[in-house]
Parts: structure tokens; C-alpha cells; sequence
């Protein structure tokens, strides 16, 4: 799914580097102005959309951190009753 | 019926020997979260008698409380009150919670605002009624005082209730998975002790705004 994505966008990026004719198309498609303005905001979106995938991704690891830290914690505990014992 | 106090600490040491010694004769058993304190939280903690568990790093006080229910669970407890250790909340107020688990409730929320938030200083307060708002618009359950350290849960609530948010919005949290598992949830008055020492720990109004995000972001991750 992910390479999918990536081998899309660079594809489409590499497409208007070398014919940048093929973004004035796009942009009259979708009724903007110039083929550049295209370009910005489909970057803008492309930027704020893995701003986010990352917000979440941090996320997912923070939650990994605090199980490995609960498992040390937990792990500790049993070692000091097995003390006692 | 097996009463456990559960009380995250992060640099409590010195009120935390009080804590203890005022919650013994009501609980059972008391667990100590020692969230990565700098200080002699946890040695304080085993002198008083708690079962105490360290986190080697800071993680939060959703880590901290997660880690207590998991430890709660081992231990066989029937209910598990949490309490701060900043000492705001009077250890004699426990049998309260259990009382209303008695009478079968799930979870109890120990609410401020029921005794009108005595001692609150004011932009406390509109910070509370917001967490409130957020509480219920993202969740859909109203409580009076959603962001209260002083709750119970008996066992059924212990082994439904899945903490997954690592910080203070893990207040919150506790509500909405309380409603997500139609458990019943019940309030009762608590007074508050403010003290300059517990005022000092409370959180700041950008700590709000990032929590207020973290739960938007777990709402929208369910």
C-alpha cells in the first residue's frame, strides 16, 4: 500500500519535472490558475496529510515505550517477591 | 472484598510517606506507580509498606495508572481506588467509593464540583467545566468533574477498561471507556485539600491544549 503511494507520487513528480505542461492540463482540469499553483497545493496536502501519519506513528511508539516500561516495572516487582520468598 | 489504593507519584517525596500512613487503615493493599521520580519516591514508598513499582522513564499518568490496574489485577484486588499523592485527597473518603461500589456501581468519580469546588482558584474551574465539555462532546458522557484523580473501579470495570493514552488525558479516557463498556458509573462529593505544595503540581493551560488534542486524536483512532 505504502510503496504503491510513494512509486505514485514520485512517478507524478518526476512526470512534471520533465513536462510541465502535463501540470497546466491538470490545473485546467481542476480549474486552477497555472500548472505551478497545482503543484504548491497538491504539495501542501501531500505535506499536512504526513504531518499527521506521523503525529500518529509517534504515537503508536509512545505506547510501545510505555509497555516495555511497564513490563520492567512489573518484571522488577516479581524478582523482589521471589526475594522475600 | 479486597480495597487497593493506587497512587501514581512522579517526585512526591515529600508528601507521599503522608499519603501512605493516611491511607493504610482504610485499603488492604496500596500500589505506588513510581513514574520515573528523580527523588526517593519509591524508597519512601516501600519504608511506608505499598508495593511499588518503578518506571524507569517518565511515561505519564495514564503509563502510571495502567501499570497500577495491571498490578491491581495480579494481586487479586476487588476494587482499586486511585488517589494522588500531592495530598489533596483526604484517605478517609475512600470508604465513600467503596460504598457506592458496594451498591453496585463500576467506577466511582470522586467530583469537586458536586461541594463546589472549594479552594479552586477560578481559572481552575473553567478549566474543569471545559474538560467536561470535551469529556462529553468527543464521548458523550458527562461527569461533573472529568479530570478528578479520585476514582474507583471494582473488578468487572479493572478487566474492561483498556488505558491506552499515556498522559493527563488519560482522565478523560477513563470516562469514555467507562461508557464505551456501559459500565455504571456513579459520582460522589469529594473536597479537595489545596495546599501551595498541590496547586504547584497542577497543569498549565498548554498542558489542556495538548491534551485536548490527544483526545481528539484517540477519538478519531477508535
Amino acid at each position: 500500500m505504502w510503496l504503491f503511494f510513494w512509486i505514485l507520487f514520485w512517478l507524478t513528480a518526476g512526470v512534471v519535472a520533465l513536462l510541465p505542461q502535463t501540470a497546466d492540463t491538470v490545473a485546467r482540469l481542476v480549474g486552477v490558475g497555472r500548472g505551478a499553483d497545482v503543484v504548491t497545493y497538491a504539495s501542501l496536502i501531500a505535506i499536512f496529510y504526513l504531518i499527521f501519519r506521523l503525529y500518529v506513528k509517534i504515537e503508536q511508539v509512545e505506547g510501545e515505550i510505555t509497555r516495555l516500561v511497564r513490563k520492567l516495572a512489573m518484571d522488577e516487582m516479581g524478582e523482589q517477591k521471589n526475594d522475600k520468598d | 472484598m479486597k480495597i487497593f489504593a493506587l497512587i501514581p507519584a512522579f517526585n512526591e517525596e515529600t508528601t507521599i510517606a503522608d499519603v501512605l500512613t493516611h491511607t493504610r487503615p482504610f485499603v488492604d493493599g496500596m500500589i505506588v506507580v513510581d513514574d520515573g521520580s528523580t527523588d526517593r519516591t519509591s524508597e519512601i514508598a516501600r519504608a511506608q509498606g505499598a508495593v511499588c513499582l518503578r518506571h524507569v522513564i517518565n511515561r505519564g499518568l495514564g503509563a502510571a495508572l495502567g501499570t497500577g490496574f495491571e498490578t491491581a489485577k495480579r494481586l487479586g484486588a476487588d476494587v482499586v481506588v486511585t488517589l494522588d499523592a500531592d495530598g489533596q485527597h483526604d484517605p478517609e473518603e475512600i470508604q465513600k467509593f467503596v460504598e457506592a461500589v458496594g451498591k453496585g456501581a463500576d467506577v466511582v468519580i470522586g467530583s469537586r464540583m458536586l461541594t463546589g469546588f472549594v479552594g479552586m482558584p477560578i481559572h481552575r474551574r473553567i478549566a474543569q467545566v471545559l474538560g467536561n465539555l470535551v469529556t462529553f462532546l468527543l464521548f458523550g458522557a458527562w461527569v461533573t468533574d472529568s479530570q478528578s484523580g479520585y476514582r474507583a473501579f471494582n473488578q468487572f470495570a479493572l478487566s474492561k477498561i483498556q488505558v491506552k493514552t499515556n498522559r493527563m488525558e488519560v482522565s478523560s479516557e477513563l470516562i469514555a471507556e467507562a461508557k464505551r463498556n456501559a459500565l455504571t458509573l456513579v459520582e460522589v462529593p469529594i473536597r479537595a485539600i489545596y495546599t501551595d505544595y498541590s496547586l504547584s503540581k497542577g497543569q498549565s493551560f498548554f498542558v489542556g491544549i495538548k491534551t485536548l488534542f490527544k483526545l481528539v486524536v484517540r477519538r478519531l483512532s477508535r
